[in-house]
């Protein structure tokens, strides 16, 4: 029987940025939707302690990769939606080079050894 | 009955009171907050176990805090940084004056504006480096930063040291071109704000990986 295998949580550290500069590169987004996106496209396997990705986005506007503006909604409401900046999308492609190649040698070696 | 608004007011002061100072991250957390409950109770909870529920998910107050408190100190490094600056600026004008060789105002102003331009020039390209320290690994550009500072400060004092001494014993006293004193002690300005700036960030990197992992 399958079971769901939450992922680990170095793993969830350092995917944290390329994520959300993915999810950024389909358009702008915030916090709330980010977190639902991420926790339903990985099967809940991948979660975030909700808070911890503030922070992370506030660093990634500091450094220039993505930036934010605060949109009224409906009953008076705000929020604060982000989107990628220009070096947000050469990070992501950066990030994008990495892991492929990460996966790719992984991939390789499991592979052999079923050969 | 339960008053939702009054129940984010208490966790709003409960926020505070861990230390979260600044507005605009503990309106976004309300934001999220709200977003949450909305679902929640649209998926069958009442608005008290939703609110519990969104509460809980959200994290603890004191890990939260710790991690914006670590922008605040990013924010600190760069007021620091302009301290520095500032003292370099006043301190190079200092010597300027004490430099015999500058006779009017129109060549102390001169030597001023020279003085402000490279600070800004070399100060700027310090943000490159910056972005270039990326490129190794956090814990070591953390302790090269901290020992860059102690050279940077230790260095800096050595020069005025010198400097003072040469001044006040007329038997040293070798005009104008010695000590190089102004130069050098800019070099030392500038070794402090790229090191102080490179250590911050790597710590910051560092933090925020384990506190995402924690």
């Amino acid at each position: 029987m399958y079971s769901a295998v939450m992922i680990a949580k170095e793993l969830v550290a350092a995917s944290t940025e390329p994520l959300i500069l993915s999810l950024l590169s389909k358009g702008e987004s915030y916090g709330y939707a980010i977190i639902q996106d991420v926790r339903r496209r990985s099967g809940d396997q991948l979660q975030w302690t909700d808070g911890m990705l503030y922070p992370v986005l506030h660093r990634m506007e500091r450094n220039g990769l993505i930036k934010s503006r605060w949109v009224k909604i409906e009953n008076g409401r705000k929020r604060k939606y982000y989107s990628l900046k220009q070096n947000g999308k050469k990070a992501l492609k950066m990030h994008s080079q990495q892991w492929t190649a990460v996966n790719s040698v992984l991939t390789g070696l499991l592979g052999e050894q079923y050969v | 009955m339960f008053d939702l608004d009054q129940a984010i007011a208490d966790w709003r002061r409960r926020m505070v009171a861990a230390g979260i100072r600044t507005p605009v991250p503990l309106e976004e957390l309300e934001s999220h907050l709200r977003d949450d409950i909305e679902q929640q109770v649209r998926s069958g909870l009442d608005p008290q176990q939703a609110f519990e529920a969104a509460v809980n998910s959200l994290g603890q107050a004191d890990p939260l805090t710790k991690e914006f408190a670590k922008e605040s100190s990013t924010r600190g490094v760069i007021i620091v940084n302009l301290v520095v600056i500032f003292i370099a600026v006043c301190y190079g004008s200092f010597m300027m004056w004490l430099n015999n060789t500058i006779t009017n105002h129109a060549q102390r102003l001169l030597g001023l504006m020279g003085i402000v331009l490279t600070t800004l020039i070399i100060g700027s390209s310090a943000f490159v480096l910056l972005l270039l320290h990326r490129a190794f690994p956090r814990e070591r550009v953390r302790r090269i930063g901290f020992a860059g500072m102690i050279v940077a400060v230790v260095g800096w004092l050595g020069v005025l040291a010198c400097l003072l001494l040469l001044r006040t014993n007329p038997c040293l006293q070798c005009g104008p071109s010695w000590p190089p004193s102004v130069p050098l002690s800019q070099m030392f300005v500038w070794l402090f704000i790229i090191s102080n700036s490179a250590r911050v960030s790597a710590k910051n990197d560092l933090g925020s990986a384990k506190a995402r992992s924690s």
